[in-house]
């Protein structure tokens, strides 16, 4: 279950500018791999290209998960083969109740016959709403709609451990946390770690690094990824910064 | 015509008291000065082609009148519940000054005045001072008639819940019309879900409201037909309070043409729309919403909310919403929307394995839902759920 990304260039449909620009990236089955790199570099961009936010279009390259194509299917589709976004901003949606909404979701990606059981569905729920110290009535209000940012981005990772992905894609899923709700996000990550299990975490901070360590680090910079190495990376670029790799991408090559 | 109407009317009064036949042949006569509108002059013209007059004690041939058509078994213990004509029988201090004067007023309009004329049946109920009424009251009947009538009088600091659910079984035009009067500090909740078979259709609530009453009315508008509607509450005394909570669903080539209004004359006084609307496939959904505040009406609030979710292409939505104010010293304010699914919603849902098409069913329910969830009446609010997952289900060919 790798995902293996090839020369992948994307557009903003209404623009026409090119935001991904030849992306080469692959995370094997089990590992945790984040990429990090400065703002507007098109980190955001790659996650919901992966995932086929429709405002991007891609002009070139590939997307393969286990094996298969993944840029010819539908959004829908792209969840079912088990690829999960967790969103930098996820949309509030009035009127959707957010544990109906989890259990449709889960049910979505099971057989028509074969739906969760409720009692199951709700021990699950419980189970991994202490596990990231939610409160009660979080899954009783609408979807999002007046979650302050913290507990979108919880429950975010609270889809995603009912949702049980194969590979996890987190866009800046640390940003806005104070320091207590990074290690219970962390936490909600590090549970689904596995063999079965790789994650894909987008962030501009080493800080959520030091609760997850990622088995691969990749830099970005305007729409490549221009180096790859181990954790060791994070804190290079915390002392350095990104003007070292900037300095690169411009000249045209990569480490 | 006017001579053939009239004559067909005074021989179906003729068990009625001398006030309501009198007042009957003068709504006849005097139709044609009020105004009216190219959708009233369509089922009225349907009423003119074929009168139907049965009443009281005058069904023939299998025919099942109105007031006999009520089957509900009522329990409610402190009020007076009866059939209309009865009523105006056994009541007729309190019928002649209030039916159809001071909520829904027959001079109103020439539709106003045909259906007086008209009128077929309907349920009388009156809760005197005081009486607090625990168990709803059921205004449910199967109609095959087209002109059904209720009038509510709740008196001072009486309390009372009304489950308006009625279905109109007739092939002609229907028009219900109900009007809720509420004495001083009354306290009324109502709610409202009818049916028709008609391919077009009226429905009329007003309320008239003494101070420092308060009104609910949950309305819930899931026919399939044409409709027009007059929904009026008039804050007449001081402190009254008035809120309409509204969910509809226009589908297929139907046009439902919603008119709401609050008015505000009362100082002190609150009014509150909030109406949310969905329209698909080829359907028109208008709402017209006012909130008027007169002079002298110092203090009051007057608010409204219109959104319309248009699901197709071919559909049209239109909201109208108008502030009417005459005082310096109000609260006023509105809100109206009109749009379609929103992209990073579906797309949201979407990244969570749901298709495009369970997606937009769950935005649109969502959208329909936190005004349905305002009805406090839990058995009422789960029934319309399921209306309305039928009603979003349905195909149109």
């Amino acid at each position: 279950m790798t995902l293996k990304i090839n020369n992948l260039h994307a557009i903003i449909k209404e623009t026409g500018e090119e935001i991904l620009k030849g992306v080469d990236l692959t995370v094997p089955t089990g590992e945790i791999h984040a990429i990090m790199g400065p703002n507007g570099t098109g980190k955001s961009t790659l996650s919901e290209t992966i995932m086929g936010y429709p405002a991007y279009e891609v002009t070139q390259g590939t997307v393969e998960f286990d094996g298969q194509d993944v840029l010819s299917r539908p959004v829908n589709e792209r969840a079912r083969l088990g690829m999960f976004l967790g969103m930098q901003y996820p949309a509030e949606i009035q009127g959707v109740n957010n544990a109906d909404f989890i259990r449709t979701a889960i049910n979505a990606q099971r057989p028509e016959n074969d739906p969760l059981p409720v009692m199951q569905f709700i021990q699950r729920l419980q189970e991994n709403m202490a596990l990231l110290e939610m409160p009660d009535d979080i899954t009783d209000r609408y979807l999002n709609v007046g979650f302050s940012g913290g507990e979108k981005k919880r429950n975010e990772v609270l889809q995603m451990l009912m949702l049980q992905p194969k590979l996890a894609i987190l866009d800046e899923i640390d940003s806005g946390l104070d320091i207590d709700a990074l290690r219970i996000v962390a936490k909600g990550i590090n549970h689904l770690r596995g063999p079965e299990f790789s994650a894909l975490l987008i962030t501009h901070y080493e800080r959520l690094l030091e609760y997850v360590t990622p088995d691969k680090i990749h830099v970005m910079v305007d729409g490549q990824i221009v180096k790859t190495a181990g954790p060791e990376l994070a804190d290079e670029l915390e002392a350095d910064g990104y003007a070292k790799y900037e300095q690169i991408r411009r000249n045209g090559v990569s480490e | 015509m006017n001579q053939q109407l009239l004559s067909q009317v005074m021989a179906s009064c003729v068990n009625e008291p001398d006030w309501l036949m009198k007042k009957r042949q003068l709504a006849v006569l005097l139709q044609k000065r009020f105004k009216s509108t190219p959708a009233a002059e369509k089922i009225m013209t349907a009423w003119r082609g074929n009168p139907r007059l049965a009443q009281l004690n005058q069904a023939a041939g299998g025919q099942v009148n109105a007031d006999q058509a009520q089957t509900v078994a009522q329990n409610t213990v402190g009020c007076v519940n009866l059939p209309l004509f009865k009523a105006a029988n056994e009541y007729p201090e309190l019928l002649q000054e209030n039916l159809m004067e001071k909520a829904i007023a027959w001079q109103d309009s020439q539709l106003n005045a045909m259906h007086l004329a008209l009128l077929n049946g309907g349920r009388f109920i009156y809760i005197p001072d005081g009486t607090i009424v625990k168990e709803p009251i059921e205004l449910a009947v199967d109609c095959p008639l087209p002109n059904y009538h209720n009038l509510v009088i709740v008196g001072a600091g009486a309390q009372a819940t009304i489950v308006e659910h009625q279905i109109a079984t007739g092939r002609q035009p229907a028009y219900f019309g109900t009007e809720l009067l509420l004495g001083d500090g009354a306290r009324v909740d109502y709610y409202q879900s009818n049916r028709f078979a008609a391919v077009r259709n009226h429905q009329a609530v007003r309320a008239y409201q003494a101070q420092h009453s308060v009104l609910n009315m949950y309305l819930a508008l899931f026919d399939e037909h044409d409709l027009t509607t007059d929904f009026y509450a008039n804050l007449d005394g001081q402190g009254g309070e008035a809120e309409i909570k509204m969910v509809t669903i226009a589908s297929g080539q139907q046009i439902q043409d919603v008119q709401t209004q609050i008015l505000n004359h009362g100082p002190h006084t609150i009014g509150n729309i909030v109406q949310n609307g969905v329209a698909k496939d080829k359907a028109v959904l208008n709402f017209h919403a006012v909130g008027k505040t007169e002079r002298g009406a110092y203090g009051a609030n007057s608010q409204q909310q219109s959104r319309i979710l248009t699901l197709s292409d071919e559909c049209k939505g239109e909201a109208d919403p108008v502030l009417l104010i005459e005082e310096n010293d109000v609260n006023a304010g509105h809100a109206a929307s009109i749009g379609k699914v929103d992209a990073d919603d579906l797309y949201y849902l979407e990244s969570r394995g749901l298709s495009e098409h369970d997606a937009q069913a769950l935005l649109t329910r969502g959208f329909l839902l936190p005004v349905l969830n305002q009805f406090p009446d839990q058995k009422l609010r789960e029934n319309l759920v399921d209306e309305l997952a039928h009603r979003l289900e349905e195909k149109y060919e």
